[in-house]
């Protein structure tokens, strides 16, 4: 009795230790994981906008929003197939990012050839405040590059390599169902759902590039701009604003029992990415590099 | 006998002459003068006019008949009057500790304000007007959020155009980056 009291001790405290990051996964309905750090109540709301993505069955989409976002169609099929080669896994706001990386190895190329802007500590930085959603796989990614290392991360209790920007781990907070969400309505209306899906594309987007625009980073807005002097601008054409811009407007037709305030709200964030797109942009080459 | 009867003929004519060059004198004299004012008419009853000092503050029952805008407009107008008070400025970008890579939560509230104004102009298409006023001095609020400004003008635009009134407003007025974006909503 003793004996088995003292194997299910050791067992249970074994089972804690190896639980870093509380690394559990849970398979949603398109095969993206969301990682144990993610609440319940929130990994229910984004099982449901996946499902809802996965619906989706849009039509007369301009072939320019095609062509920038990169996608041959808005119907559902196609839409989910583009999301899960940028987003792979989702992490909650309790994710600790530093506890989970580990550096495996070194690598071998010039650094140099890596952006000109450095906004890694700047996308964590914004970690701090209240988390809407940060592309997380795309930060470590250019963190390891530029110090020249490898790093794996322990997340959904799997070990991944981070040697792509399409790593794809996507962290997410109370705010994406607070602030970024219609005032007074319910997180699980269909207006919220798909505002949300339009943040997840955003970030998608930074799962892209190579070279000098490797991840789409931002650019320093202006001192005309409303946001002048931060690095919330774009300078791409197809960069994630206005990914963002063009999914909030096309799925806005996919809310066909959208009240006014619901319509108003899709404009306001759209008017807000647009307001972002910085004058002489152009087009980033959308191919994601790989370490081998 | 002829002599005297020409004498006659002459007079007659001589004094047929003068009468009628008094007449017109008298006439063309007259046509320079600003005729009198009518004497003031006699009114009773209801019709009566009542000098200033005598008037009274009339009661709630006659203001309830005046012709005046309707409760709809007045309620409108304070609402709107109250939205371009209460929206939001560029400078709370200022303020430390914001995240500025997500819009501002006073730009959702906002819209939020822009979709009951959306509702009562639905329902109540004699405000049309007052509604165009509104998003035209919104979008020209230049101290405004720039994606504010640029969805009062687009609301502004869609309006107008289902109205068919959109050739009467002066889209120069507005800034280029301001059309760009209202364009693409």
């Amino acid at each position: 009795m003793k004996n088995t009291l003292l194997i299910i001790i050791v067992a249970t405290l074994g089972l804690m230790g190896c639980q870093k990051n509380n690394s559990r996964g849970f398979s949603t309905l398109i095969g993206v994981v969301q990682d144990g750090s993610v609440p319940q109540d929130q990994r229910d709301l984004i099982d449901a906008d996946l499902k809802n993505l996965s619906e989706l069955n849009l039509g007369n989409i301009p072939a320019q929003d095609l062509q920038i976002v990169g996608v041959g169609s808005f119907q559902g099929p196609e839409l989910v197939n583009w999301f899960k080669t940028r987003v792979r896994y989702i992490v909650g706001e309790s994710f600790d990012y530093e506890n989970a990386a580990s550096i495996v190895g070194n690598l071998y190329y010039r650094p140099q050839v890596f952006s000109r802007v450095t906004p890694t500590e700047e996308i964590l930085a914004s970690n701090s405040l209240t988390t809407i959603m940060v592309n997380l796989g795309a930060a470590l990614y250019r963190y390891g590059k530029q110090n020249s290392e490898i790093l794996t991360l322990d997340v959904g209790g799997q070990t991944i390599y981070v040697k792509s920007p399409r790593v794809g781990v996507i962290q997410i907070g109370e705010g994406l169902f607070s602030a970024w969400s219609v005032r007074n309505a319910p997180k699980d209306s269909r207006a919220n759902s798909l505002i949300r899906l339009s943040v997840f594309f955003h970030e998608a987007r930074h799962s892209d590039g190579n070279g000098d625009n490797v991840t789409f980073p931002h650019a320093m807005c202006p001192d005309w701009h409303d946001y002048g002097g931060n690095y919330s601008c774009d300078s791409h054409l197809n960069g994630p604003y206005v990914v963002d811009s063009i999914m909030l407007r096309n799925l806005r037709s996919a809310c066909t029992d959208c009240s006014n305030t619901d319509i108003q709200t899709f404009k306001a964030f759209q008017a807000d990415a647009e307001s972002r797109l910085l004058p002489n942009s152009v087009y980033g080459d959308i191919r994601a590099e790989q370490i081998p | 006998m002829k002599k005297k009867n020409r004498k006659l003929y002459l007079g007659f004519w001589l004094v047929t002459f003068i009468g009628f060059t008094a007449g017109l004198g008298l006439h063309l004299s007259n046509r320079g003068q600003k005729p009198s004012p009518p004497a003031p008419p006699t009114i009773t009853g209801e019709n009566a006019l009542v000098s200033l000092s005598e008037q009274k503050e009339p009661s709630p029952e006659e203001t309830r008949h005046l012709p005046d805008i309707s409760k709809e407009e007045v309620a409108f107008r304070e609402r709107t009057v109250e939205a371009l008070r209460g929206f939001p400025r560029k400078d709370i970008l200022k303020e430390k500790g914001r995240d500025l890579h997500t819009p501002p939560k006073e730009l959702v509230e906002a819209s939020q304000e822009l979709g009951i104004i959306e509702d009562m102009l639905d329902k109540t298409p004699s405000l049309l007007s007052e509604g165009l006023k509104f998003y035209k001095e919104c979008a020209l609020s230049e101290e405004l959020l720039t994606p504010l400004r640029a969805l009062c003008l687009h609301n502004l635009k869609t309006r107008s155009k289902r109205a068919g009134v959109d050739g009467k407003v002066r889209w120069d007025l507005f800034p280029q980056n301001l059309h760009r974006i209202a364009d693409k909503l």
